[in-house]
């Protein structure tokens, strides 16, 4: 540490020995106590931070509350709200969470199922009977016994 | 000694309301002692202070504990929001400019100025936005030069050229407006 670095510690750090960077606020002390021209450089800095003191800074009154009151829902609670919008008691929302993989259930298994029976059922499609008698035996003229 | 911080960030990731509510609890006051002096203006560092604590709801994943603390975090994305919108408003100051005159701090401040708060407020303002947060993180809010230049994103070397170019402008100033008087 020099008279040099020194300065440069105040001019950037300030005059609180806590501000410091910790590696050099031993050696810096140590100068400071030593040598009369850091004391006078040190009084010379001092005015500011006395300045800088004075600003002082109080939390907004209700700014905690309005922060938590402010939280972005998490999805779930937004599907239900958007679904059911006066939708007030906490007791009822698990209830709806729990009963929307049902209905998401229930419509899938619908449509699912809408689809199996569109399959099981008689073509009216011309070309595809057509296709169905062409590997039909009967159309070939071999004839099919019954024993 | 507290409730873990590190259980309280699980937490509150996990959406644990009251775990991040004691996160709010704590950094609450430090945090809201930056923004205001960055901002000066109540209403605009109100929003900044709130948007700041929803990013640590909803963000609160990609904070690692291992690589920062989590005052060094949140002053980090409070800085940021600050820079942003002083960009987004045509605010910011140039930091190679000239030494900034009365006009700067504004009119109706120099007519209110009853208090030698007010007097600093106004000074603060009329500085760069990074010197002016360098100053903040170092001086008010205990941050070490480390924590302090990963904030800005600057070596701590470029930090200290911040906060002595910073405290210049400061020291001229005041002493202009004392003078004045």
């Amino acid at each position: 540490m020099n008279i040099k670095r020194f300065q440069q510690l105040l001019e950037a750090y300030g005059t609180r020995e806590e501000n410091w960077p910790r590696e050099e606020r031993e050696a810096a002390r140590m100068l400071l106590q030593s040598n009369s021209d850091c004391e006078r450089l040190f009084q010379q800095y001092q005015q500011l931070d006395g300045y800088l003191d004075e600003y002082v800074t109080r939390i907004p009154a209700g700014l905690g509350e309005k922060i938590l009151s402010g939280l972005p829902m998490p999805l779930v609670d937004r599907i239900i709200s958007w679904l059911i919008p006066d939708v007030k008691s906490e007791i009822w929302k698990p209830a709806i969470a729990g009963s929307l993989p049902l209905v998401v259930g229930v419509i899938l298994g619908t449509s699912t199922l809408g689809s199996l029976l569109d399959a099981t059922e008689p073509t009216d499609n011309w070309e595809e009977e057509i296709y169905l008698l062409a590997l039909d035996d009967t159309a070939n003229g071999v004839e099919v016994f019954d024993e | 000694m507290g409730v873990d911080e590190a259980d309280l960030i699980r937490r509150s990731v996990g959406g644990d309301e009251s775990a991040y509510e004691l996160l709010v609890e704590q950094h609450l006051p430090s945090l809201s002692s930056y923004v205001m002096r960055m901002m000066a203006n109540a209403a605009e560092a109100d929003d900044i202070i709130q948007e700041t604590f929803i990013r640590l709801w909803t963000d609160g994943y990609k904070y690692k504990p291992g690589s920062a603390k989590l005052t060094t975090w949140l002053h980090n994305i409070a800085h940021n929001l600050c820079i942003d919108y002083f960009r987004k408003h045509n605010r910011l100051i140039a930091e190679e400019g000239e030494q900034p005159d009365a006009a700067v701090i504004g009119p109706e401040e120099n007519y209110i100025r009853h208090s030698l708060g007010r007097h600093i407020q106004g000074a603060m303002m009329a500085i760069p936005e990074r010197q002016r947060s360098a100053i903040i993180m170092c001086h008010y809010q205990g941050l070490s030069n480390r924590d302090a230049a990963s904030v800005i994103g600057v070596s701590v070397e470029a930090l200290e050229s911040l906060m002595a170019r910073g405290r210049k402008k400061l020291r001229n100033i005041l002493t202009l407006d004392w003078q004045e008087e």
